[in-house]
């Protein structure tokens, strides 16, 4: 946003057409989200379920071996960040709330981060 | 002709407003994919990655079936990217809207994919402790 943009957007903040606008694009944004929650939650629970049965079916050998290790606690960790964006995007749609929305796509970015990270030490293991 | 003044009165307030909510939306549209834009190279390191998974896979025979998957999960993460990196710039709330069904579709697959593995695991213990409770009873 320019610096032109961003004075008028300021201006016009607590103008009832602006909050409008605004509820409009969390409702809209929120409603795409909401069609996958079901899978987004059955994600969070399977990775769990995932990890610990890898535990299981290694005997353990999982909490000797470092990078398998760091792998599971990374599968947790991207477990609970989209537990946390199943509950942001419902939040989000039932409130029409934009800094829900805000915080649903930065959840989104830290799961991705998780994600690739326990890919690459899925690898390493 | 008063009520065709008025109807052009209307239109063209509906207009400014239109152009107004436009350009507030379009603005915290743009923010909005920045917050997924930071994380470009990230999203494709995890589709290159991808593409390495499914060449490993696809080395034997039997992979080859499979192997399409996560080249098709590397394929939709590059398109969510391509959509927020053009909403970030544009501030269209389509692209925005767009990077979103593609996440949609990339988290539908992993959860498929998710379910065939637990399935496979549920198989696995099942066939496990066949196996072990057999031997049991044997000796």
């Amino acid at each position: 946003m320019n610096q032109e943009d961003a004075d008028f957007t300021t201006q016009n903040s607590e103008t009832p057409d602006y909050q409008e606008a605004i509820r409009q694009l969390a409702r809209s944004l929120s409603e795409t989200l909401i069609k996958n929650y079901k899978w987004i939650r059955f994600i969070a629970i399977a990775e769990v379920i995932v990890v610990l049965l890898d535990l299981i079916l290694s005997f353990g050998t999982t909490l000797i071996n470092p990078m398998a290790l760091i792998h599971s606690l990374l599968g947790i960790i991207s477990a609970y960040y989209l537990w946390h964006l199943y509950k942001e995007i419902k939040h989000a749609y039932s409130c029409e709330d934009l800094e829900a929305v805000k915080k649903s796509f930065q959840l989104i970015g830290k799961y991705f981060i998780t994600s690739t990270l326990a890919f690459i030490f899925q690898i390493a293991s | 002709m008063e009520q065709e003044q008025n109807n052009y009165n209307t239109g063209q307030q509906d207009e400014k407003n239109w152009s107004q909510s436009s350009l507030w939306t379009n603005g915290i549209v743009q923010d909005l994919a920045l917050l997924l834009d930071k994380y470009y190279y990230c999203i494709l390191i995890l589709a290159v990655l991808l593409f390495i998974a499914a060449l490993i896979i696809g080395i034997t025979i039997v992979g080859i079936v499979i192997a399409w998957i996560p080249c098709w999960l590397g394929i939709i993460l590059i398109n969510f990217m391509k959509c927020v990196r053009t909403a970030s710039r544009s501030g269209e709330f389509t692209d925005l809207n767009q990077a979103l069904i593609h996440l949609n579709l990339y988290f539908k697959i992993m959860g498929i994919l998710l379910l065939i593995l637990l399935a496979v695991y549920g198989v696995i213990l099942i066939l496990g402790t066949a196996a072990v409770s057999s031997i049991f009873l044997l000796s």
